[in-house]
Parts: C-alpha cells; structure tokens; sequence
C-alpha cells in the first residue's frame, strides 16, 4: 500500500510509451530513505528536490534541500515562472509544519464524549467503510487545483448521491474572474505585469505580502523599481490602514473605508477627459457613466486633499504604462466587487489591458466557494443533507465568520473523517482523523497559473504513518473513472500533460529532465486579445450610489503577512518573524488611531474587549497614525483554540468578529463589520517589539538619493569611493577571496524572507515572547525599518557587517572572534566564554548571545542543519555570511581545480529573497556582481564615520519625486 | 609538644591526605583516558585478512571517502557480496552470518570521532591532499579490529585540535579557525 517515491519511480518505467528512465535500480541498501537509488545518495552530501510550495494558493516553486534523509531546508526555485527563485516566509516555515511537534502520527477516533482513541490503519478503514451510508457525500478542503482537484472531483462523481467539493478559502482569487465577468462578460483571469509599469497605483492591493502572488509581484516590482531609461517606476497606494505594502509606497494615503470606487471612477473619469487621443469604443456612454463622479466628490468622501488626487490623476494619464491594483477580500466591504470593477474600468479607459494586465482563458479558474454558497453548504449540513463530510486542509471552525453554527452543524453529519497533517479546530470535530503527507512527503501535479504545470514530488520518506490522501480516499472506496492506485493515476495525468505540452517527445526519458526542473510550462502564453466592454458592465455602473461613509469606527480583518489566514500560526518562526511594520512579535495587537486611543484612555499594550455581532474578544493595542481614525484594523493569527503549542491563545481571533454579510454581487466574505464596540479593560500587556524607535535621530543609517540626482549620476557613470580613511594599523590582506555582501535598499520591501531563511539554514533558537521583552531575540538577521519623515518608510536588513576593523574583534580576551583571510568576521564558539563584550562593542548590535541552551523536541531537531553547531547557553553568536556555503562552494572549486565563480555561493537570505536586493560574492574577483556594485554612485556602508570598514555595502534608495 | 600546635598538625594531615587521594583519583583517570579500551564492535572485523590476504582497498567497503564529508561504512550488502553462501568457519565470521541474518544494518561503533563543533570532510583531505588513509588512521591494513593509533592522546573519544594543527602545518594545509570551527 505504501507509495513510495521508488515505486513510483518503477511504476513509470514500465509504461508503455516510455523508455525506462534511468533511476529504475536493484534494492535498496542504504538507511537513508528509498529517494534516489542507493548508488546516487552520497551519506553527508546535500540533495535538492524541485517541488511546488503550498502554503497559500500563489503555488511559487521550491527546492527541498536534502541531507542524509531530512529535508532541512526550502528555497525557491530559480526556474520557476512564478516564484522566480524568492521564496516568502511563509513558505520557508512549510518545513515547521512537516517537523511539527503536533503531527498527528496515526488514524485517530474521537467517540461523541470526545475521548480519543488511537488506532491502526487496517483499523481505521475497516470502521470507516462499515459506517459509509448512501447520502451526499462532501469533500471540504481548501483550495486544490491541478490533478488533486480532478482526483477529488473523480471520485466524488463516482460515489452515488449528489456530492459536492466545497472549497473554501478565505483569501482567494475569486474577485478577479468575477468582475471580469462583470466588465468583459467573459470567465477570464488578469495576470498582472508589475515589471511593465511607469506608474503604480495600489488602492488596498498589499501584493507584497497576501494578495494574490506575493512572491512574484514583489518580484516584479522590484524590476519596475530599476533605473531605466532614466525613469523609475512610481508607487502610490491608497487603503484605509497601513500596511508593510503601503509603507513601501512613494505615497501613500489613508482613506475613507468605503471611497474607493467613488475615487477610482472619479480617475476613470479624468483619464477619459484628459486622453482625447486614445482609442476608447463607446466614448460617449462611458462619459455619460462616469458623469456623476468628480475628483472633488472623490476628495470629500475619502477626506484625501484635492490636489493629492489631482496629481495622482494627471500622473495617471500621463503614464504610458500604468497599473492599478484592487484588493479584493481583503481591505474591501461589502461592495468590494465595485471597488474591483472600478479598478479594472480605470486599468481600461488608461489603457493597460495589453500592457500591463493580460487575460487569460483559464480553464481552470478558481473555484473556491463564494462565503454565501458556504452559508448554504453549512445549511444544508444542518438539515441533515449530508451524510458523510472529508475535511482536508482548510479550517473554517476558525476562520468562518459562524462558528457556532457550523460547530452545531458537524454535529448533525453521521460520518466526518479529518484528512490532517496536524490538528486543527475543525479537525477535532471529526470522528476519524487520518493523518496524510505533508506536501513534502507526496507526488502532486499542481497547476497554479493556467499552463504552469508543477511538480509537488517527495523529498523524503513520510517521517509517520501518514498516506497521501489520494491513497486514503481510494482504500474507502474504489472509484470506476479512476485507477486503482494514485501511483498509476499520478503517472497517467504527467504523461497527460506530457503529451499536451511537448506532443513529439516521448515522456519516459524526459521525465528525469522534468523532476530537476520542477515542472512544465512554456513561456509563451496564447494571450485572449483585449476583450469588448459588456454592455451590462454600464447598467451596473448606473446602479451604484455613492456609499454612505461610516461615521463610528469599523473593524478591519486583515490577511496576515506571517499567517495568511490563521495558517501559520502554529510555526514558531512566523511567530518570532517581527512585524513588517510595528516590529511586535509573538502577538497580534489591534491597531488603532490616536484619536479612539484619546477618546478611551489607552496607550501602547492596553488589552481592550472588542464586541461585534454579540462576539468579543480581547485584544492588546497598538496605536499607529498609519491608519483611518475610523478603522479599528487586527490581523488574522491569534486565537486558535486547538492548533498546538505555539499559537498564541491570549489575543483573540479576529474574524469571530465579523458578520456573515457578503459582498453582494460576488458572495465573497467581508473582512469588515460596522458595529464595532470598542472597551477598556484592566488588563494591560507589554508589546514585545526588537525596534525601539523609527526615528533615525540624524544618524543617516538608511540613506536616500532624489531620482533625478541618480539619473544624472547613472548618466555619467559616476562612482563614489568608499573607506578613504587613513589608516594606524596594517590593513588585513586577502590573497584569494574577500567576500563581500550588497544590499539594495531600492529593492528591499522589508517582507523577512532573509530572516526566516537564516532561522532555517542556521539553527538559530526560538527565544519566545519574555526573551524578546528582554531584547534577547537571536535573529541573525534583521529588518530595520526607518521613518524618512515625509510618510514614507524604508527598509534595511541588519546583520554582522563583517567589519575589516572590526570593533568587537579588539575587546575579545580570548580571540573567540577573529578576521578570516577571506574578510569574514568569524566567531569560534567552544572559545568563547560569554563576556559579551564584542556584543557590548558592537555599534551595529549585530551579535547575540544565548542565555539558554536551546531545545529542539523530537521531530523538530530532524530541521537541523548538520553543518551549522548548535551552540549552547553562554556562547555568542552571529552572522556568518553562511560560511558553511562558502566553505562547500571551495571545496567545489578546489576539487576542480579552479576558483569559487561569481555566483555561487548564495547565503541563505540572499537565495530567498523575492526581490533580489541582497548580492554576495568575492571583490577580488573584479568581473564579480559585487565588486561592479561597491563602486555604485548608491554605495554607502552604516556609520562610516567610525571606520569600521563593513563588507556590507548598502545602496541608497532611490527617492522619487 | 605544645598542645596549641596540635589541632594545626592534625589539620595538615587532613589536608596532605586528601591531596593525595585527589592525586591518585587524577593520575587514575589519566591513565584510563590515555589507554582506555576502543569501543567493542558487535563484530571483529579482521582488517588485516581483508586488505592484506584478500587483497581489497579501502574504497571497497568505504566507498565515500572521496566523495562525502564521511568515509562511510559499509551497508551490509556489501558483506553479504562475499559472505553469502561461503561457509567461513572464522567464529567472527560465524557470528556476522548471524548478524546478517538478524539485522538490517550491522551497528557498528565509531572508533574516530570529533567534536560537535568541528567541521571534518574526507573528500578534500583524499583528493586535493592526496592522503592516504594510514595517514591519520595508522597501519590500519595491519590491525585486526580498529583501533584508534593517532589522533591526540588527552581526550580518548575525541581527535585532538593540537593533532590536526601539527600535519596542517606540517603540509601547509588551512589554518584558519573557519576552515574546520563550524
């Protein structure tokens, strides 16, 4: 019964149209898992597994490192057509879910007075199928797509009885294929090209960290970022609370909640005017639709000034290619599809379609449930309609807006069998749980973009008595439409895409090609040409109002960029990830404006009781002026009731909060509930935050430079010299090698990719909550984030600088930190005795010091990374530049009997950064990336005026007008 | 005798005596650590026999040492290649056909080991070095069971640094703390 990668492996050879690829080899005889024939696997070298990351539906491609039969670490693949080599936080800590404490190891019954018993497989199945009764039969999930899906549906059709998948996901796609519905009459999905724009206009869109892709338009944007042609893309955002997006933004403004179409068809409007040029069909109707809007209207609704939108508008229709982004869900209300459609009228009267935004026929759009359908779902749940529920990867009992409800509605299905990799609140309202692989543990065939085809292959045996789900639903019942196995079933559907794909090659010896890869996909896409505006789209555009801006405050629910939907908050490196924008960790505090605080007397770590739809929960504040007066905003994360040891239970679950209202054209939830009651309690907590302040306090460590300076500067190749001070001491000499790091501060979003990643590759220790309090959080990297004074915000990562006069090296009594002849600042741990002095010397606070010896339970130490010590309670500890990759990189080059390349070693953070900012090499190399880079007009290094001499070299931000 | 010096005398004695038993108790645990038994292998494997009569190299049954950070030790295929089927009446041999028959992998002890927070690679010190294995590890084609001939005296589980330090010297190998601190 078991699938193991090997089998699979066999299975394929022996398919008919296919050669036998080359892996098909005698038994194995090694301990290390059945991955690569035991002739392949070196014990003790590192292997790397192309795979599809699915923490969120983005489905960015991924890379699982290998090494002696664990997986210890995931970056993105650099093939990838989505991901393009970054990979989010989120995606990083997919490792702490496989190593999960919580992992449920076997099938489990939970009898009606919830006693758990644990039983075997045979067991569990034999029970489960004398309890199947003819009914409707439901699978509940999140979203799938790609051969998952089709084996869901497969199996459900077969069963007799009117089944249905129900996916529901709370942030999901939905919006987009609606309202271009709505706009083109047509079931076509936009894909965005943030890399094409000049100008970028984000009303809600957080696309740096939960909307849509994040990896990819984060991605995108930074290349928008670029100096070209002696332009740069311009950024401006507008939403109601702030966020790590909008502090990225070159303007950014906060308005009314509900304005947003009225601003956005007031733009449509003045483009229309203003553009006499362009070609638009139906000139006249548009104009006659958009007659009632105004920028002056649109200035008093949002409360944004005149002339901000008049700047705004006049950018717009000057840009030759622009881009407005709508958030859909989130950051929306009840008349969110307005918003969107308004979004894509202005995307078309500037005329972006063809440009920046293409449509595309999917076949396969997303087909997650509108929250009204769900309410129906739940419904007919209660009226005993359903006979047996799957529960698959989702969990509504946290974050549907209804739990009660649903709660009393599982209680009225006979049979819910919980497919889980670890235990959730909905899961633990199933009578059987069984526990499937993790997505790292599995074969898939994902397809998160119409004709992006990736591979979700295995990289290690299943770590527990888990099966793939696929598997599970087939030892139930056997369907007729489908194989006996998944094995054959998986195989059949790649040599499907096979064939559809490349139709003059054979699959079978291209498949090894394939699994190296990641997937398939071909770059070019067969675009639809810029559909005509639906007729309908002008009734509906005669049917809005000006809303009714909220005069009390509303609730805002807000995608978390560390736990998505309530996801991650069972991953202590989310947890321990500080905030994008307020730096707090291990908490979700409820972000209000100084004016609720006056009026309720309440300052920073306040808990107050919020009340909404005859809910409440208790929550710490947090008071920022990045917000409306009239929003309260939280994040998803907090409140999980059953989600193992390391949510956060004190805070409480935002989305309890919100009413079952939906949108009322696409049924979507509405992150936003309007009867909001707001309280002080006694109770006060401190906020754990790692930033003291965002004030600079004139020491220019974040440093900027105008556009048109820059401009000039790039035109005339200019150069600045950097360390021009004299020196007393000899200086260090690196004969071979001196590493070096530059950092963009152009690119770099503050999105904390680097800093989860270097968790992962370096074993660096969870601290917790009180630990931080104390300022002894261990993250050798960090994201300093600095206020430039006129509202916008910028981002540096912070780590050991690898000084050439390094200041904590003097003060060491015992030489635990020392220079490397390569310009590395090492630090040698069974030395070191734990003075702290070089801590205490360090002017970039880049050292920290373990006041305790760290733990890793069993199955977390299988993360661990084997070339990295786990250092023990009294030893210093800091960034290494990931000197375990430079060290394999030499060996390499030694081996071969060359130098290390430009290129090849990456640290950790700089592999996974979705943006690019971070670029690591050797400047004695002098075609090196970052030996051209050091001598950058933008290069400057932090605190200069103490000669430190860091080898990390930043690059102003280039400020736009 | 004058009483007074009498309790001082008597503390003296006290004291000498217990510098002697800590002494003894020290100069005991020297000589175990310096000579302290190998660990016992569930197995005596000849070394001897097998390189010197059966003519194998090493990389027969250490198959990685030019290729991973370990030599590696044999999976037991490997001795079930020859073993199987051949009736040795060597009762080590005897007793690894029983091995063979029970178990999947033969637990066999680590007789060279180095701290946890040392970086060791094989590959570079057989191929860019060119060692040969005696080097570090003695007249192992000469030995019957393993046992640990170099590698620093002080510390009997561990290669000492000063040992390592002494032939990197000796041959100009790296010297920088980073090369093998980890």
């Amino acid at each position: 019964m078991k699938f193991s990668r090997r089998s699979f492996l066999k299975s394929l050879g022996a398919l008919s149209f296919a050669m036998a690829p080359p892996v098909t080899r005698g038994p194995l005889q090694q301990l290390y898992p059945k991955l690569i024939p035991a002739e392949e696997i070196i014990p003790g070298m590192p292997y790397w597994y192309a795979s599809t990351c699915r923490e969120c539906p983005a489905g960015c491609g991924v890379m699982h490192k290998v090494r002696d039969g664990n997986v210890i670490k995931i970056e993105g693949n650099p093939n990838h057509p989505i991901s393009r080599g970054g990979l989010c936080p989120r995606g990083q800590a997919a490792l702490q879910e496989l190593y999960n404490i919580d992992r449920i190891r076997q099938p489990i019954f939970i009898a009606e007075n919830g006693k758990q018993t644990e039983l075997t497989w045979e067991a569990a199945l034999r029970e489960i199928r004398s309890r199947l009764i003819t009914g409707r039969t439901s699978i509940m999930t999140g979203h799938v797509n790609g051969a998952q899906k089709k084996f869901m549906e497969t199996w459900l059709r077969t069963l007799p009885g009117q089944n249905s998948l129900v996916e529901y996901e709370p942030l999901n796609r939905r919006a987009d294929v609606q309202v271009n519905k709505i706009v083109f009459n047509k079931e076509v999905s936009s894909t965005y090209h943030l890399d094409k724009a000049r100008y970028i206009l984000s009303i809600g869109a957080d696309f740096m960290e939960t909307w849509q892709s994040p990896v990819q338009h984060s991605h995108n944007f930074a290349i928008a970022r670029q100096l070209k042609d002696g332009q740069a893309c311009k950024f401006v955002y507008l939403g109601i609370s702030g966020s790590l997006t909008s502090t990225n933004a070159d303007e950014s403004h906060i308005i009314a909640p509900r304005s947003e179409p009225a601003i956005l068809l007031a733009l449509a409007k003045y483009i229309l005017e203003k553009r006499s040029d362009n070609d638009i069909r139906m000139r006249d109707t548009w104009a006659e639709s958009l007659a009632p809007y105004s920028l002056e209207t649109a200035s008093q609704l949002s409360g944004v000034a005149l002339d901000i939108l008049k700047k705004i508008a006049s950018d717009l229709s000057q840009s030759d290619a622009s881009l407005v982004l709508c958030g859909d869900a989130v950051a929306s209300h009840e008349r969110g599809t307005e918003s969107v459609v308004a979004a894509t009228i202005l995307n078309y009267i500037a005329g972006n379609f063809g440009k920046t935004i293409e449509l595309f026929n999917s076949p396969d759009n997303d087909t997650t449930w509108a929250v009204s359908d769900f309410d129906r779902f739940v419904e007919s749940m209660e009226a005993r309609q359903i006979s047996t529920l799957m529960i698959h990867q989702t969990n509504p009992i946290y974050n549907y807006p209804g739990t009660q409800k649903l709660e009393s509605a599982l209680r009225k299905v006979p049979l819910k069998i919980a497919f889980a990799t670890t235990m959730n609140e909905t899961v633990a309202k199933a009578d059987f749980i069984l526990p499937i692989h993790h997505s790292i543990e599995t074969w898939g065939l994902d397809e998160p973009e119409p004709g992006v085809f990736s591979l979700v292959q295995p990289a290690i045996d299943p770590i527990y008595e888990s099966r793939a789900i696929e598997e599970i639903l087939l030892s139930i019942r056997l369907s007729t439409d489908l194989p006996e196995t998944f094995e054959k079933f998986i195989n059949d559907e790649w040599a499907a895409v096979f064939r559809k794909v490349e139709p003059s090659e054979t699959f079978g010896p291209n498949w090894q090609t394939m699994l190296e890869q990641g997937g398939m996909w071909s770059d070019e896409r067969t675009m639809d040409s810029v559909p005509s505006i639906s007729r309908n789209l002008f009734d509906f555009l005669s049917s809005l109002k000006h809303p009714v801006i909220p005069a009390a405050p509303m609730f805002q629910v807000k995608a978390s960029h560390r736990f998505y939907d309530g996801r991650g908050a069972n991953k202590s490196w989310l947890w321990e990830l500080p905030h994008g924008t307020d730096n707090s960790v291990w908490d979700t505090p409820v972000r209000i404006h100084p004016e609720i605080a006056a009026a309720h007397h309440l300052k920073d770590g306040d808990v107050v009781s919020l009340s909404a739809n005859q809910r409440t929960i208790e929550a710490p504040v947090l008071i920022t002026n990045n917000i409306h007066p009239n929003v309260i905003a939280m994040e998803i994360g907090a409140g999980h009731t059953n989600y193992g040891e390391m949510a956060v239970k004190e805070t409480g679950n935002p989305i309890s909060l919100l009413s079952r209202t939906n949108d009322f054209s696409s049924g979507d939830l509405v992150f936003m509930t309007d009867e909001i009651s707001i309280k002080r309690t006694e109770k006060s907590r401190k906020i754990a935050r790692v930033q003291g302040s965002y004030d600079q306090h004139r020491r220019e460590i974040i440093q900027e430079i105008p556009l048109a300076e820059a401009v000039k500067l790039e035109a005339n190749h200019a150069h600045r010299p950097i360390h021009e001070h004299t020196e007393i001491y000899p200086e260090h000499k690196h004969p071979i090698y001196d590493w070096a790091m530059v950092v963009d501060l152009s690119a770099c979003n503050g999105c904390g990719s680097c800093v989860v990643s270097c968790y992962a590759e370096n074993n660096v220790p969870i601290v917790g909550k009180q630990q931080v309090e104390r300022g002894r959080e261990m993250a050798w990297i960090r994201i300093e984030r600095f206020e430039m004074g006129d509202g916008r915000s910028r981002f540096l990562p912070m780590m050991c600088q690898h000084c050439e006069h390094a200041p904590c090296e003097t003060v060491c009594p015992v030489y635990a930190t020392m220079h490397s002849s390569e310009g590395l600042n090492v630090q040698v741990y069974n030395r070191c005795v734990g003075t702290r002095y070089c801590s205490n010397n360090c002017p970039y606070k880049a050292r920290r010091f373990n006041y305790w010896s760290p733990k890793w339970p069993e199955p977390t130490d299988r993360q661990l990374n084997p070339d990295i010590y786990h250092r023990p309670k009294g030893v210093m500890e800091k960034c290494t530049f990931c000197s375990h990759r430079i060290r394999k990189a030499k060996e390499d080059a030694k081996i071969e009997g060359r130098l290390v390349r430009d290129g090849e070693v990456m640290p950790a953070c700089a592999q996974s950064c979705p943006t690019g900012a971070l670029t690591f090499g050797n400047l004695n190399d002098p075609e090196s990336k970052v030996s051209k880079l050091v001598n950058d007009y933008r290069a400057y290094v932090v605190f200069e005026e103490l000669n430190t001499k860091p080898s990390v070299i930043y690059l102003k931000g280039i400020k736009h007008g | 005798m004058n009483n007074n010096r009498l309790p001082m005398l008597l503390g003296l004695g006290v004291l000498a005596w217990v510098g002697i038993v800590i002494l003894l108790a020290f100069s005991g645990r020297l000589i175990i650590h310096r000579f302290g038994p190998m660990p016992e292998q569930p197995v005596q494997f000849n070394h001897s026999l097998h390189v010197n009569k059966l003519n194998l190299e090493c990389l027969y049954c250490h198959q990685y040492a030019e290729q991973s950070i370990h030599a590696t030790l044999p999976p037991t295929q490997v001795c079930r290649d020859c073993h199987e089927g051949a009736d040795i009446q060597r009762p080590e041999a005897q007793k690894l056909a029983e091995l063979l028959e029970t178990v999947d992998e033969i637990p066999w002890q680590r007789v060279y080991k180095v701290k946890d927070h040392v970086y060791f690679t094989h590959r570079v010190h057989t191929t860019v070095a060119k060692l040969r294995c005696q080097e570090c590890h003695g007249p192992i084609e000469d030995m019957t069971v393993a046992i640990r001939s170099a590698g620093g005296s002080s510390d009997r589980s561990f290669l000492e640094m000063g040992w390592c330090i002494t032939c990197h010297k000796r041959r100009d190998g790296p010297r920088e703390c980073i090369n093998c601190h980890k």
